[in-house]
């Protein structure tokens, strides 16, 4: 974590207030029971903290009254944007499509059912002042999860840290505030398998960790499952490192190795000693000859498959923070985004 | 999965305003069709004349052998609202309809066989499920009594297990012939994979879709260019390019039958240690292939898992297709419109 978290003393703090407009991007699967509340909440929270707001929702191709929801609050509140998917293509897809049409100064995802209480906003947005792109919101604790959920979720969270190569923080969703620099890198990257997580953490940027207690949902019920969660953890792992078959390389790479030994091993054995049986040492040298070079082979070709499948997610090369120009480029738009 | 919808749960769409497409643009794809193209047209004329609706018709040549660019073309001579894109050789169906789509000007897309199986008659009812709204409107076959038993228990099946195993469902007996509204269009036609399994690829961009019932007409002229190696090759098509099951399946198999080998492995030496074993040489062969293979298999599943992704990106799909964008009054979001609804803009720099 402590290579994501840059210093507070890195960063310049904003010389606004607060964002002129905060996006408030929720994705929405099914969820016409929690979405009233939600707007209630939202605005009430957000006229105590006097920001000027839009709440963009994302139905993604719910089966429920979700989007007739969404347009009834549309007319009663002005300040809601609705982006309807023309089907259901999962979460991760559908946040990126809110962050597409999200228009503030600043972004926060955050879910409909609640969890994330809007108060925690307020804080965010402190962040945001200090001059920090990111500001994550970390759970205190996971009330309300089962102990086989705590502990999957946790050993999820060392498998990642360890083989990572960006570091993922634990206990953190996708409730976060983004400058809108942040969010211009996110949308930049367009891989279809999206881990929300793996990206946020790719991109960088200046963050900071805000504290919160999740809520019990308000309304509606959990879509969540262990097989569910082993997809998402295979792809988690999966799309953000090339750890899984790195290892499967050198592990094969090792196996061969021992095959040649043993080979060589019985070769001698039989040239110095003899063998009781006729024909073992040929099959026993064969058959380690033969799976050794199988493995070598395989983690050659995996090797560059790793490459491949880096190169065709086309995400750009880096992401700068700030650039400062010298005086012959300083008529270029410094402090904006550039895009490697 | 019901076969009426793709989403058949979901609320109904809006009802457009305008009471028929501006244009109707009929794309029909034709491969040595000299004998049906003639027919064919004054039908389509016949029928678009009775429902007052403008159209043009979109021939796409796919390298025919026949006589059908001939006609086409005398088509074209009497009728000003004939469209004729000549592939350079013969490319498939598939793609024949693609290249029609990207030559289509209407403001609505029939896909029609040029064989007069699909009745242009459906069309019209087509269009009544336009103007309630739907984007998407397939014709589903009311009967396939004039195929054989076995036919038709292949294609149930093939429909199921797509069913099934893919994410994205696809509607059972649903062919070609459909009528796809301008966003449903541009949505397709921004989908420029090469193995290009269409069934897959309408389901794929979504949409509110409705089915029509319509009778198979027998064919006009000719004789059908199908069969059961055909229809293989198109099931195993439209398996490997719509989902990643053959793979992740065989990932699974292959790591359950590692973790065996491995256990019978261990199982093999354990017994030599402790019983010995009559033979001598055969526990180590049999650990050493075991292990091996064991190895092997694991390695390739992972290869596979990559593989899948490399596969799924290389097809530069969108990320998503929205029905409808809608702007709040607040800030700077008011008064912008955006009608783009394909998602696969990269942000300026």
């Amino acid at each position: 974590m402590a290579k994501q978290l840059r210093a507070a003393t890195t960063t310049n703090p904003r010389t606004e207030h607060r964002p002129a407009l905060l996006s408030i991007v929720c994705p929405a699967f099914n969820e016409e029971a929690s979405l009233p509340a939600f707007v209630v909440a939202v605005e009430a929270a957000m006229r105590a903290f006097g920001q000027p707001y839009e709440i963009v929702f994302v139905n993604d191709g719910s089966s429920d009254g979700t989007l007739g929801v969404m347009a009834k609050l549309r007319q009663t509140h002005g300040a809601i944007a609705i982006v309807d998917l023309s089907r259901n293509f999962g979460k991760e897809i559908a946040t990126t499509a809110g962050l597409d049409q999200a228009k503030g100064d600043a972004v926060v995802v955050m879910d409909a059912d609640l969890q994330d209480p809007p108060e925690v906003i307020g804080a965010m947005i402190e962040g945001w002042r200090e001059g920090f792109d990111v500001v994550y919101a970390r759970r205190r604790e996971r009330r309300g999860d089962s102990a086989l959920k705590r502990l999957t979720a946790s050993l999820f969270y060392k498998i990642i840290h360890r083989i990572g190569v960006v570091d993922v923080p634990e206990n953190v969703g996708d409730f976060r505030l983004m400058s809108r620099k942040a969010v211009n890198a996110v949308c930049a990257l367009r891989e279809r398998h999206r881990f929300m997580k793996g990206i946020f953490a790719w991109v960088g940027f200046p963050s900071k960790e805000v504290l919160y207690d999740r809520a019990p949902r308000s309304a509606g019920s959990t879509k969540w499952n262990y097989w569910r969660l082993w997809n998402l953890s295979i792809e988690g792992i999966t799309s953000s490192t090339l750890a899984p078959l790195k290892i499967s390389t050198y592990f094969g790479f090792a196996t061969a190795f021992a095959a040649f030994l043993a080979g060589l091993f019985y070769i001698l054995k039989t040239l110095f000693f003899g063998d009781p049986v006729p024909g073992f040492p040929t099959l026993v040298v064969i058959v380690l000859f033969l799976g050794g070079i199988q493995l070598m082979v395989l983690g050659v070709i995996g090797e560059y498959l790793g490459r491949v499948f880096n190169e065709t997610k086309q995400r750009p090369l880096y992401f700068a923070t700030e650039i400062y120009p010298s005086d012959t480029q300083a008529k270029e738009d410094a402090g904006l985004l550039r895009i490697g | 999965m019901s076969a009426e919808l793709i989403r058949d749960d979901a609320p109904p769409p809006m009802r457009r305003e305008a009471l028929r497409p501006a244009l109707l643009s009929i794309v029909c794809p034709a491969f040595n069709q000299a004998e049906n193209l003639t027919a064919f047209h004054s039908t389509v004329t016949a029928v678009m004349k009775t429902a007052q609706q403008p159209f043009e018709v979109v021939f796409v040549n796919d390298g025919s052998t026949d006589a059908t660019l001939r006609i086409m073309r005398a088509l074209q001579a009497q009728h000003g609202n004939t469209t004729i894109v000549d592939l350079s050789r013969n490319f498939g169906k598939e793609i024949a309809m693609s290249a029609g789509l990207d030559h289509a000007r209407g403001e609505a897309v029939v896909l029609i066989d040029a064989d007069l199986q699909h009745p242009p008659q459906t069309i019209v009812q087509m269009i009544e499920g336009w103007r309630d709204g739907f984007d998407i409107i397939y014709g589903v076959r009311s009967d396939r009594q004039r195929d054989g038993w076995l036919r038709r228990m292949t294609a149930a099946v093939f429909y199921r297990l797509m069913g099934r195993i893919g994410r994205v469902p696809i509607p059972e007996n649903a062919g070609d012939f459909r009528l796809l509204s301008r966003k449903a269009v541009d949505a397709i036609r921004s989908m420029r994979e090469h193995h290009r399994f269409m069934k897959g690829v309408f389901a794929w961009v979504g949409f509110p879709a409705r089915a029509v019932a319509y009778d198979v007409a027998p064919r006009a002229a000719g004789v059908s260019k199908f069969n059961f190696w055909k229809l293989w090759n198109f099931s195993i098509e439209g398996l490997t390019s719509h989902t990643l099951a053959p793979l992740k399946a065989s990932t699974y198999v292959g790591l359950a039958v590692a973790f065996l080998a491995l256990v019978y492995g261990a199982f093999v030496v354990g017994e030599t240690l402790i019983m010995g074993n009559p033979v001598p040489g055969y526990p180590t062969l049999v650990t050493l292939m075991l292990f091996l293979g064991g190895v092997q298999l694991i390695v390739l599943g992972v290869m596979g898992e990559y593989l899948g992704r490399v596969f799924n990106e290389t097809k530069s799909r969108p990320l998503y297709f929205t029905n409808e964008v809608s702007f709040g009054d607040s800030g700077v979001a008011s008064g912008v419109e955006h009608r783009d609804n394909i998602g696969d803009r990269r942000q300026p720099t």
